[in-house]
């Protein structure tokens, strides 16, 4: 592209030469020459018209006239040529008579023969200057190169200028094009993640169902057990156990019907801020058990973002509590909120589809000091059922449907591990406008 | 005494609840399995209530509602739904309600069905 680029400016360049030079040249040079071509015509009939005057002497002063040379001399002044100098040769050479003006250099030479009876008997010549020919020229060539400059420059920068424009609209026609492709891509890769997740989604309210049929006659049976069973301690704690286990699996049931919930939300304008807020509330007694400490370092007057607060808080939510149980016991999460126009640094691959470099949004960064994430977990962080929490304290689908709720939002969910170590969670959303 | 009929296609949760709610000595219960017989079994025993299930393989409960809503001698008759298919964010208010529908979601204790019974039947 360069490349042809500059041989294309290098054309257009010799284009603006060769114009400005023939705007520089061509004026003067036809003048010159017509000129030049005028001059010679007016000397040639001066001359003839003097040498008229002279043959007319000599016809009249036959034989003698060779001898007059003062009367020639005479004569040649009288045909009044005032710029022009006059001179007879006899057919010898030599010069009989002369009528002569001030004339510079250079000259220009016409002669013409005279006649005594029909005989040729010498010549007559007539000098012309050429100096103010010369002059006008040289004037006319000073104004016809200010006018091949003036030519030159916008010629060579006009193209070159429209040429560039055009590279540049066509380099950014080809981003532009880029963009849209990576757009499509990642509006592919939603697709199918979508239809992925509708399949899990249609199979989990599958599960659900037949599994709560069982659950309720468990419970029915548990309940129908206990009244037969009453003062026996050790079948009442096996009957607890059991009631307890169904209210763990129910949880989980509950937890798959909330994965394969209808997407549709509501989209109103929210405070980033206040859901966090509400999120921390709902998770204040996970936290005070655990002696969690919680930073906030919010960003004054944070812009709203468009979404529904019930599920960007459950969003929230699942983030503490996994952030809490990561900590285990004794820690720190620190909640970090910004406002930012995306530069090309900020985009991570997750957070290509939904967003574009220049698009403003809210984030809100949840840091935790616990373990980090194991490479397997990072591989498998958002498949559902995928779970790092010991039995019965969580389920793995806490982050599968934090994921599937940020994307409903056309935002974007990003797990990594901090250098200084725990895991940063990050939750990108494009401000409200309206 | 009141009656109630529980219609559900599993035999043992009509089987248990009515065990469990006759055992309270309040309620004289009728079992169903067939949604399509629900109707005829209706008519038959004329209860105060009935616990109807929604996903059953013969006829959905809600049809079986549409049913009973459309008898004249069954169209006051108390409906509270069973269903195993409610969400976490649509559980029913403090009165058992959802959009005016009694609806109980499985599994659920004898004492907490008993309680939304009473609510609707006083």
């Amino acid at each position: 592209m360069p490349s042809r680029a500059s041989a294309i400016e290098r054309y257009l360049n010799r284009v603006a030469f060769g114009t400005a030079l023939l705007v520089t040249l061509l004026p003067p040079t036809a003048y010159l020459m017509l000129e030049l071509h005028h001059m010679e015509a007016t000397l040639e009939v001066e001359a003839r018209a003097a040498a008229l005057v002279v043959n007319n002497y000599i016809a009249h002063n036959p034989e003698s006239w060779h001898f007059q040379q003062e009367r020639l001399g005479e004569v040649l002044r009288t045909v009044n040529l005032p710029q022009s100098t006059l001179r007879i040769y006899d057919t010898a050479g030599t010069k009989l008579a002369e009528a002569a003006s001030r004339i510079f250099r250079p000259t220009m030479t016409r002669s013409v023969p005279i006649y005594d009876f029909g005989e040729e008997c010498g010549r007559l010549e007539i000098v012309g200057g050429l100096s103010e020919l010369v002059a006008n020229t040289l004037l006319m060539g000073a104004f016809s190169f200010i006018l091949g400059v003036l030519t030159f420059f916008p010629l060579r920068r006009l193209p070159l200028a429209a040429l560039r424009r055009s590279q540049q609209e066509l380099q950014n026609e080809l981003r532009r094009r880029l963009e849209i492709e990576s757009q499509l891509r990642g509006a592919q890769d939603r697709l199918a993640e979508a239809d992925r997740l509708e399949s899990v989604g249609r199979l989990a309210a599958g599960v659900a169902h037949e599994v709560k049929n069982p659950l309720a006659i468990i419970r029915f049976g548990i309940d129908y057990l206990e009244r037969q069973t009453k003062g026996d301690a050790s079948q009442e704690e096996v009957l607890s156990d059991v009631r307890e286990a169904i209210g763990r699996a129910d949880r989980i049931v509950k937890g798959l019907l909330d994965f394969a919930r209808n997407k549709s939300i509501a989209r109103i304008p929210v405070s980033l801020h206040a859901v966090i807020d509400n999120a921390l509330y709902l998770t204040r007694h996970e936290l005070e058990t655990r002696q969690i400490e919680i930073v906030r370092v919010f960003q004054e007057d944070l812009p709203m973002l468009q979404g529904d607060p019930n599920r960007l808080a459950q969003v929230c939510v699942n983030l503490i509590t996994n952030a809490a149980q990561a900590i285990g016991q004794k820690g720190r999460i620190t909640v970090v909120t910004r406002a930012i126009t995306l530069g090309p640094g900020d985009l991570s691959r997750d957070a290509l589809d939904s967003f574009r470099i220049g698009d403003p949004v809210v984030i809100a960064e949840l840091r935790d000091t616990g373990p980090g994430l194991s490479p397997e977990a990072q591989k498998k962080l958002f498949d559902p059922f995928f779970t790092t929490k010991p039995v019965g304290e969580g389920n793995g689908l806490g982050l599968s449907v934090a994921r599937n709720i940020v994307l409903i939002h056309d935002g974007a969910l990003v797990l990594r591990n901090l250098p200084e170590g725990g895991v940063s969670a990050t939750l990108m959303f494009k401000q409200n406008r309206e | 005494m009141k009656r109630i009929l529980v219609v559900d296609d599993e035999p043992a949760i009509t089987r248990l609840i009515k065990l469990n709610l006759e055992a309270t000595g309040k309620f004289e219960v009728h079992a169903e399995n067939r949604g399509a017989q629900a109707l005829e079994r209706a008519r038959a025993c004329q209860p105060d209530l009935i616990l109807l299930d929604i996903m059953m393989p013969d006829l959905l409960g809600s049809d079986v509602a549409a049913q009973l809503q459309a008898d004249p001698e069954l169209h006051d008759v108390k409906i509270v739904f069973l269903t195993a298919m409610l969400k976490k964010n649509e559980m029913p208010d403090s009165k058992g309600e959802i959009g005016g529908q009694h609806i109980v979601a499985k599994p659920v204790s004898t004492e907490d069905l008993i309680t939304v019974i009473e609510t609707v039947i006083g």
